[in-house]
């Protein structure tokens, strides 16, 4: 294999990593999921009960 | 097939609340709607076309040998008890009545009273089930928690103590 060919096959790869990035992004994105009022609510007072009983 | 006795001792409670039936505060001041079990309380537990809601939430259990083949069962869980509350204002200078506080106060009666009624042999209602004690460890009334609109919410953390043979969990 060429030098060329060799880039050619480097290139091809990276925009392949380059759409499954795009994809796997847009399934798993990095903004956490919103919590509702009521469910951080509670999410405080379980943590505050566990912290009292130690 | 058999539940488990953590399952019969979560009905028994889920069935205990649903009994309760409001008399104006002589003996109760509200009468569940609904009285739910779930993971987890979320926005979609209070559904606004309620009044009255109940929930029952799981958290850890722990096992302690009590004898050879005998088991004792921590059981901790959580109540949510919320009942609607839509006042026109709540300017603490011309509060109104009742205010957040006192339903918070009432819902945390109610069920304290009903699942430590000493009127009947104390938790006769588990049935057989071995439970040896159910003590409430938290009312948490703090705005931090459960301060919303359209609802008085408090919370209650309780710990029920049953037994069982090792095979018989």
């Amino acid at each position: 294999m060429t030098v060329e060919e060799l880039e050619v096959l480097v290139l091809a790869l990276a925009a392949q990593v380059a759409r499954l990035e795009t994809r796997f992004n847009a399934l798993y994105p990095e903004e956490p999921i919103e919590e509702d009022q009521v469910a951080a609510g509670f999410r405080k007072y379980r943590a505050r009960a566990k912290e009292r009983e130690g | 097939m058999a539940e488990s006795i953590a399952e019969g001792v979560v009905e028994a409670i889920r069935t205990r609340l649903e009994g309760i039936a409001e008399d104006n505060g002589a003996t109760y001041w509200f009468t569940p709607d609904r009285v739910i079990r779930t993971p987890t309380l979320t926005e979609q537990c209070l559904d606004a076309s309620l009044s009255t809601i109940y929930a029952l939430i799981p958290d850890e259990e722990e096992k302690v040998e009590e004898a050879s083949l005998t088991l004792h069962g921590d059981m901790r869980l959580d109540l949510a008890l919320a009942t609607r509350f839509a006042p026109a204002s709540e300017n603490p200078l011309n509060p109104p009545d009742p205010d957040r506080w006192k339903l918070q106060n009432r819902m945390a009666r109610d069920v304290q009273r009903r699942l430590l009624d000493d009127s009947t042999t104390p938790l006769s209602w588990f049935g057989a089930l071995g439970v040896e004690n159910l003590e409430v460890l938290i009312i948490d009334r703090t705005p931090e928690h459960t301060f919303l609109q359209g609802w008085a919410l408090v919370f209650l953390r309780i710990v029920v103590r049953y037994s069982h043979l090792v095979s018989a969990p």
